[in-house]
């Protein structure tokens, strides 16, 4: 009888417990930043600047968590090292090693880029008053060497005086740039989780693809016409356009692997790497959606 | 004490448990609304007048009148009114609606909350779209129950169609951009097509919503239309020689224009099968071979050469392809009139007309043959003479104008039978299509068919409407007449919301 009594002794309690209302969790954390949306490699090429341009600004997109502030806030950045890892595993499939080497050509302060203490490039390092969403701006210069070669340019968002940093994994993005043919921007993702429609309708990029489609759009339709970061974003928002266009570039393509010179010289069929006989063909996708 | 404690809780929790929620509220009231129909059609422009019935009678209520389109699930309901008797100039767009009715007790807050199908249409919802041209140029005449609206492009826009009538295409899910909403709107439109023009006119309305400058990323060289009909989810236009596709769907991305242009060498036959459900069926008369147009291949699809009996390279002329339907979709086969070149020779072939780009490339015999039985014709047959033709769509005949007489010709036995119709001496028949309905697809009783024969008399022109028993014309059913000399027509009709059109090709 007595554990009965305590039993319900206890449900009593716990009855009276349980009704207590919780306070709403509120927002209590400092103000913090990270990139937004994909951190996967942004391209940027000089190539489509005038020759007389020596810097670009390219800026990526971040965010900030913990609402708007009435002033401008100072951003932070440095530039780290990456880092290529690959693994060795025992006939069990467990990991018994791994190898650490960085990634090749990253880009050098001052050669390829405006130092981030460099007041011109400070003066860009700030996140507008009243806004939560910005863009973090880097000046990216045109060394004599990107003709020639594409750099990285590692970027690690920093805590500064006015913010703190946000999730770990939205941290770090890097640019690759060059002053050649880069794929577009926007080309495979349209955010983080979604393919964007150009890698939908267009395929795989490689640079004798981009270089066919600039060639078959300067013939039809203008002799300065793109097929540069604007011109991806304006198809990503009208898929049609790829639509249509991407009919124009198939004819290309079957008359440039049909063309007997090219058989013979070994051009055709087109393929995604022209150095490499066993690399894939260039391909459009058929989807029309 | 303990005892007494373990009966107080339980004596507390069976009486918490007992319902004594009749001797609180007494009687339950239960609120009951009559004298609203489900279905409510009305049109644009005129007032919807709704007195409901509301029980029990010697109550107050608080009434409220909403309404939500049915086919954005996104859609807020905006109120009609707050009055009990709703008195509403109809100023929505055309589509299907959910009304709903709330009758709040005042007393005691209890409310009766109901929904009604509500159809917003226009008169020109159902009818028929007769496509034809005069000394102005080509315009639209729509026939309904109730009226006959002439001229509808002029009427509603102030222009025509330059030159003569060559075809029309109904199709849902086009999108015009609303710079107000600043959203695409989905419209229910008819592409209307004649030598010279081309444009895009709302159903529902009639108002031009695209021209033929509006229309192209790639112009035709010429300006030559030379048709406009259904592929499955496309609409295709055979323009200068050339084929265009624009696809249509409901999601995006919204397709305006023809974006893709089909390349090679082809010289497309006027006939073909295209119902709208699947690839049209065409014919190219350059290789004498049939073909499809899939808007994910940039040229025509032949399928493989190998097929037996063999679909290309015939060297025949192609003299005449119709469809014969099936199942509610329509156009699943036809049949191909066929002349051998440079004899007197001439072949009926059967051809399943629903191929896809998937099965002319299968190594299946039974999906990748497009002729499903070939059978020679006698030379004798006055159908190989005529202009016009019609295929039946119910069975195997062929109706045919002979010495302007109709005439059936049964595709089995070759029998060719004149059909009684009743023109007046100084009628030409310059049109004869075989036209088919099937909507709603549970309720056969509002399916119908008719050989359309369209005549050209001294002042325009009249199109009979014959209904069909055994293969054999029966007397004209209704008989519309107007300006001009008509080129084609189709039914379009608005059933549950929803816009249908009779099968045509």
């Amino acid at each position: 009888m007595k554990k009965i009594f305590n039993l319900l002794t206890v449900i009593a309690c716990l009855s009276i417990t349980g009704c207590q209302e919780e306070e709403a969790l509120l927002f209590q954390d400092v103000a913090r930043v990270q990139f937004t949306s994909g951190v996967e490699d942004y391209p940027y090429s000089f190539i489509w600047l005038d020759k007389s341009q020596e810097s670009a600004i390219v800026k990526l997109p971040i965010l900030v968590t913990g609402g708007p502030a009435d002033v401008e806030r100072t951003l932070k950045v440095t530039q780290v090292e990456e880092y290529n890892v690959t693994y060795e595993y025992d006939n069990k499939g467990y990991v018994v090693d791994s190898i650490v080497t960085p990634i090749e050509n990253p880009a050098i302060s001052g050669v390829h880029y405006v130092p981030f203490d460099d007041s011109e490039a400070k003066a860009l390092l700030k996140v507008g008053a009243g806004v939560v969403k910005d863009s973090l701006a880097i000046i990216l210069k045109r060394d004599a060497s990107l003709a020639t070669g594409k750099v990285r340019l590692r970027l690690r968002l920093e805590a500064s005086d006015d913010l703190e940093v946000g999730e770990s994994k939205y941290l770090e993005r890097t640019i690759v740039f060059s002053d050649m043919l880069e794929q577009p921007s926007g080309w495979y993702y349209k955010n983080w989780y979604t393919y964007s429609p150009a890698y939908s309708y267009l395929g795989n990029y490689s640079v004798p693809k981009h270089e066919l489609m600039i060639r078959v759009l300067q013939r039809l339709q203008s002799s300065t016409s793109r097929v540069d970061d604007e011109w991806i974003a304006k198809g990503n928002a009208d898929p049609t356009i790829f639509v249509y266009w991407r009919s124009k570039f198939v004819e290309e393509l079957d008359a440039f692997n049909n063309n007997p010179e090219n058989i013979e010289s070994g051009a055709a069929p087109l393929r995604e790497d022209p150095n490499n006989p066993s690399s894939a063909l260039v391909t459009f996708p058929t989807k029309v959606q | 004490m303990r005892l007494l404690y373990i009966a107080l809780f339980f004596l507390g929790l069976f009486t918490a448990c007992v319902d004594s929620s009749e001797d609180v509220y007494g009687e339950r009231l239960e609120i009951r609304v009559e004298n609203i129909d489900q279905d409510i059609r009305v049109n644009i422009g005129s007032s919807l007048n709704i007195s409901p019935k509301i029980y029990p009678e010697d109550r107050n209520y608080e009434c409220f009148w909403g309404v939500a389109n049915r086919n954005n699930q996104y859609s807020i309901i905006d109120t009609l009114s707050h009055e009990r008797d709703l008195d509403y100039l109809v100023t929505l767009n055309t589509g299907s609606y959910t009304l709903r009715f709330c009758a709040k007790d005042t007393e005691t807050g209890i409310f009766s909350y109901t929904e009604y199908n509500l159809f917003v249409e226009t008169d020109m919802s159902t009818g028929w779209w007769v496509l034809k041209s005069n000394e102005n140029g080509t315009d639209v005449d729509i026939f309904t129950d109730e009226k006959k609206i002439e001229n509808v492009v002029h009427s509603y826009n102030g222009k025509t169609l330059t030159g003569n009538a060559v075809d029309l295409a109904y199709t849902t899910n086009y999108f015009v951009f609303d710079a107000s909403t600043d959203t695409d709107v989905n419209k229910s439109v008819v592409f209307l097509g004649s030598e010279e023009d081309l444009m895009v006119v709302d159903l529902f309305t009639g108002k031009i919503l695209r021209t033929y400058e509006d229309l192209f990323y790639e112009f035709p060289a010429q300006r030559k239309i030379q048709a406009v009909f259904k592929g499955a989810s496309d609409v295709h236009l055979l323009a200068d020689g050339s084929l265009y596709t624009m696809p249509i769907s409901r999601y995006t991305p919204h397709y305006k224009q023809f974006v893709i242009k089909h390349g090679g060498d082809y010289v497309l036959s006027p006939y073909r099968v295209a119902s709208g459900w699947s690839n049209p069926m065409l014919f190219d008369e350059s290789t004498s071979s049939f073909c499809i147009a899939d808007r994910a291949a940039s040229e025509l699809v032949y399928g493989k050469p190998e097929a037996s009996p063999s679909h290309s390279n015939l060297n025949m002329e192609l003299l005449y392809m119709g469809g014969r339907t099936t199942s509610t979709n329509g156009g699943e086969n036809g049949y191909a009139l066929l002349k051998v070149k440079g004899e007197e020779k001439y072949k009926l072939a059967y051809i399943d007309a629903t191929r896809s780009t998937y099965d002319l490339n299968s190594s299946t015999a039974s999906r990748h043959c497009i002729i499903l039985d070939m059978k020679d014709i006698p030379n004798t047959l006055g159908l190989l003479k005529s202009e016009i033709r019609a295929q039946s769509q119910d069975n195997d005949i062929m109706y045919f104008v002979k010495d302007n007489q109709v005439y059936s010709c049964h595709l089995e036995t070759f029998d060719e039978r004149l059909q009684t119709t009743e023109f007046s001496a100084g009628e030409t028949i310059t049109y004869m299509e075989y036209t088919k309905f099937m909507q709603p697809y549970n309720d056969t009783s509002k399916w119908f068919n008719y050989l359309m024969v369209g005549t050209k008399t001294d002042n325009g022109y009249k199109l009979y409407f014959h209904p069909i028993q055994a293969g054999t014309l029966q007397p004209a059913v209704k008989v519309f007449e107007g300006e001009g000399e008509v080129k084609r027509a189709i039914y379009i009709g608005m059933i549950g919301g929803y816009v249908y059109p009779s099968v045509y090709f």
